[in-house]
């Protein structure tokens, strides 16, 4: 997958001291990275977390280690590490709710066409995942976005929470992310045939 | 340990969501099974484009300014750093280059601590936040190694009250002596009173200074402990009478440590 790929080299630079090599990795994630903080932990911290992340990434991004998984992840596993020290403070049922209106407005928002701008990597990897994850079946997509956005909540709240079994959430969280692995899988296939020239793009 | 013990544990191990003995087995497991480690590998790429479907459904937007700031900030602390050789270092072994990039980010952290973000965080203003934070930034070798270190352990302290939102974080390094401690959103000390971080270790509690807070409910302080790399078992921030031995207070914050 090439535009992993890009990530990495962005990545190095930016180890290097590439100004602009962090620049370009900013377009790519500080848009996701702002979503996610101002949806779990409200707006006026969002600004907080984008500024602590880039930062870190500036003066860390040589720790990145490509034989350990992919950039996003890596880049994504320290921001949601930071946000789930900032809700250690909240309480549990308000964890619960704000990931319930991620998930809402996840399975809800009619997938937007695609438009070429700054962050189009950003939005390209969310075009595919956000249609995989509006065809899993509800209770599926609901364990886990609960579970990631809810960051450090355990899968026995969830399944107080959604009032079911622990093994049901279990089993949801197993089928869930399977299934949306094959859906991206086949996405990134498919893009991967018809991306080539777009991926040159400086 | 074979595939199929923990085949079922690796979705909610990339997830982050397993119990500490599912996630203890499934560690275990991974050190060895390199097949295991691609599928968690795997499913942490397609969770990690999460915030990206989100960021994409989202009426939110991304305020612009946060990019310049950084930029602005950036290279300054690059600057810095081709001054630091000129600049006396206190005994404490050289860190490599790139470290002192770090700066700006262990001011951030602190500014982050102290939350009242917007105002707070005109890191375009270094100079002027230089100044605010004076007498942070001369101890500033020891707030970036210490909060910002590989290997650094953060205690969190919380308020026993479950209406209050102040909160603090200690922070301890294996390999140094000093010790930082943050706390924000505390009221301001009442005439003749005053905080103190109080520690115990190995029985015997004493007070490692007073916690001075500034008009935002937010304070800093910086001591040496007694030994490298020193463990607390309780950590409480308390409001003392200034006049008399401190240990008598009431608690306004107190540790639970992460794991």
């Amino acid at each position: 997958m090439s535009h992993v790929d890009s990530d990495v080299v962005l990545a190095a630079r930016t180890a290097d001291g590439d100004v602009s090599a962090w620049s370009t990795l900013y377009d790519r994630y500080a848009p996701s990275v702002y979503a996610f903080a101002a949806h779990t932990l409200g707006k006026e911290h969002a600004e907080d977390i984008v500024q602590d992340a880039f930062l870190r990434l500036w003066h860390s991004a040589g720790r990145f280690d490509v034989n350990r998984g992919a950039f996003s992840a890596w880049f994504y596993a320290i921001v949601r590490h930071r946000i789930r020290d900032e809700l250690r403070h909240r309480r549990r049922e308000e964890r619960l709710m704000v990931a319930g209106d991620a998930d809402d407005l996840l399975a809800e928002t009619p997938i937007p066409g695609v438009d070429v701008d700054e962050a189009v990597m950003q939005r390209e990897r969310g075009q595919a995942v956000l249609r995989a994850l509006q065809s899993l079946p509800p209770d599926q997509r609901r364990v886990l976005v609960l579970a990631y956005f809810g960051a450090g909540l355990s899968q026995r709240s969830i399944a107080d929470y959604l009032d079911c079994p622990l093994g049901t959430v279990k089993k949801r969280t197993r089928l869930g992310l399977e299934k949306l692995r094959t859906l991206l899988d086949s996405a990134d296939a498919s893009r991967d045939r018809s991306a080539d020239s777009k991926e040159a793009r400086p | 340990m074979s595939c199929d013990d923990v085949r079922e544990l690796l979705e909610g191990y990339a997830l982050g969501v397993l119990e500490p003995d599912e996630r203890a087995r499934v560690e275990a497991h991974l050190v060895s099974c390199a097949d295991c480690r691609g599928i968690v590998a795997r499913y942490e790429e397609v969770l990690a484009a999460l915030p990206d479907a989100l960021a994409l459904a989202s009426p939110l937007r991304l305020p612009e300014a946060i990019k310049q700031r950084l930029l602005a900030a950036i290279p300054t602390s690059a600057a810095e750093q081709a001054d630091e050789p000129a600049r006396a270092v206190r005994q404490r072994p050289r860190r490599p280059i790139r470290r002192l990039l770090a700066l700006v980010g262990a001011v951030a952290l602190v500014l982050a601590l102290a939350s009242t973000a917007a105002l707070s965080f005109q890191l375009d203003h270094e100079r002027q936040l230089k100044e605010r934070f004076a007498g942070l930034l001369d101890q500033r070798e020891i707030v970036l190694e210490v909060v910002d270190g590989r290997d650094t352990e953060r205690t969190f302290l919380r308020s026993p009250n479950e209406s209050s939102t102040a909160y603090g974080k200690l922070f301890t390094n294996p390999d140094l002596r000093d010790v930082v401690v943050m706390a924000a959103r505390l009221r301001q000390p009442d005439e003749g009173e005053q905080y103190h971080v109080l520690l115990t270790s190995e029985g015997a509690t004493r007070s490692a200074g007073v916690l001075k807070v500034n008009a935002k409910g937010f304070g800093l302080l910086v001591f040496e402990a007694d030994r490298t790399g020193p463990r607390y078992a309780a950590v409480r921030v308390t409001l003392e009478p200034a006049s008399a031995r401190p240990g008598q207070g009431k608690t306004v914050l107190t540790s639970t440590r992460e794991s």
